[in-house]
């Protein structure tokens, strides 16, 4: 199984080696790798997929100054990891909380970041969470997350995967699940985002009240580069898990017209 | 009239009863979840493995968990909102107050409530 360190850190990924552009796949909150289990040999046809576990998530090392608590520190592992590989440009897909670490990785290294791609993501939150959110959360994060997720999917999806999707959230060691939240909690890039000049795509499931598709659509009226925004009909906070065709048809139509740009990407 | 009525949480209890999740995670804590809608109060009692409706009047010897709020608060629940309790609860759409232990103990308890009032009330 293929393992890198990052800054002392033992992180788990997974390299669908091809000459292709390299598209880096970044899983939710309390996820994993196992989280693109659909799409993965999708999205290889066109592209070098390349998956990791954040740390703390899935395979993937806990830090020894404990769980991540802040996007832009996953947004420099993920970045050192690329580097590591020695991958200088490439498009991220971020999912959820990971659609914000697309966003600083976009803010950090434009010239690296051909597409960030925002999976029911945003550059901001709908400001559900406060303090004693937290405090109450931490008491047990474990099913307070696995009840959240089973929410979070769209009344129309097959109850055996929403029971999927509730099976990732409990594989979650609960520190790094609250303080995953507690990251996406904080994360307000709005002022930022008008620097962005780099494509953003916004894939957004319609039935998603947890980050509603305006917070999404919004994001990409923001900033000052080409943007697209793709809403996917009955799909819930998970559309690449929930309703994969549709999820792939969305993907498929956000990046017609790149052939150029990702060409310039091709590996040697 | 209120939004919650007792005929309502009979039926809700009912289908509490048979409710998988509920059964799981009832089966070792015990607590109380008191549900207020307007000047009105009823209360789920988890004790034993078993949840009962019950009247207010009941003594509480466990830890109590509170959810409130006036009709018009509840009714979007009623009318089979998605996410249901557990989306209220992160909305602030009702009042969660009480023993927080209990009540995150209890959570998917919790949810399932709001889930089975959702169906009682499409049944009625």
């Amino acid at each position: 199984m293929p393992y890198t360190n990052v800054d002392g850190v033992r992180l788990y990924y997974e390299d669908l080696f091809s000459e292709a552009p390299p598209l880096l796949l970044i899983h939710g909150a309390a996820q994993d790798t196992l989280s693109w289990r659909f799409n993965t040999e999708y999205l290889s046809r066109a592209f070098r997929v390349l998956v990791i576990d954040l740390p703390g998530h899935g395979k993937s090392q806990l830090p020894s100054g404990g769980a991540v608590d802040d996007l832009e520190t996953y947004a420099v592992y993920a970045e050192r990891f690329m580097s590591g590989l020695g991958i200088s440009r490439y498009l991220v897909m971020g999912h959820s909380m990971a659609g914000g670490i697309a966003m600083h990785l976009a803010l950090r290294h434009p010239e690296r970041i051909v597409a960030a791609i925002l999976v029911d993501g945003a550059c901001y939150t709908s400001d559900t969470y406060g303090e004693e959110t937290f405090e109450l959360v931490s008491i047990n994060p474990t099913d307070w997350f696995e009840v959240n997720f089973r929410t979070i999917c769209s009344p129309q999806t097959a109850q055996e995967r929403v029971e999927e999707i509730a099976f990732d959230v409990r594989r979650c060691a609960p520190e790094v699940a609250i303080n995953d939240i507690r990251a996406y909690a904080a994360l307000d890039l709005r002022d930022r985002a008008p620097d962005i000049r780099t494509l953003v795509v916004a894939l957004h499931g319609e039935h998603d009240w947890s980050i509603p598709p305006e917070l999404g659509k919004k994001t990409t009226e923001l900033v000052a580069g080409p943007s697209r925004f793709v809403p996917i009909k009955g799909a819930g906070h998970f559309p690449h898990t929930e309703t994969p065709e549709s999820f792939h048809r969305a993907f498929q139509e956000a990046l017609d017209g790149l052939g150029a740009e990702l060409e310039a990407v091709r590996q040697p | 009239m209120t939004a919650l009525n007792t005929d309502l949480l009979k039926r809700a209890e009912a289908i509490l009863r048979r409710d998988p999740i509920v059964a799981e995670n009832v089966r070792w804590h015990d607590a109380s979840i008191t549900l207020i809608c307007d000047a009105k109060r009823w209360t789920f009692e988890v004790r034993e493995g078993r949840i009962t409706l019950e009247s207010d009047e009941h003594p509480r010897e466990q830890p109590e968990i509170l959810i409130r709020g006036r009709s018009e608060d509840w009714r979007p629940l009623l009318k089979g909102m998605q996410g249901g309790l557990h989306r209220a609860f992160r909305h602030k759409l009702l009042a969660f107050e009480g023993d927080a232990v209990a009540m995150l103990t209890l959570w998917k308890t919790v949810w399932r409530v709001g889930e089975s009032i959702s169906l009682a009330s499409k049944e009625e």
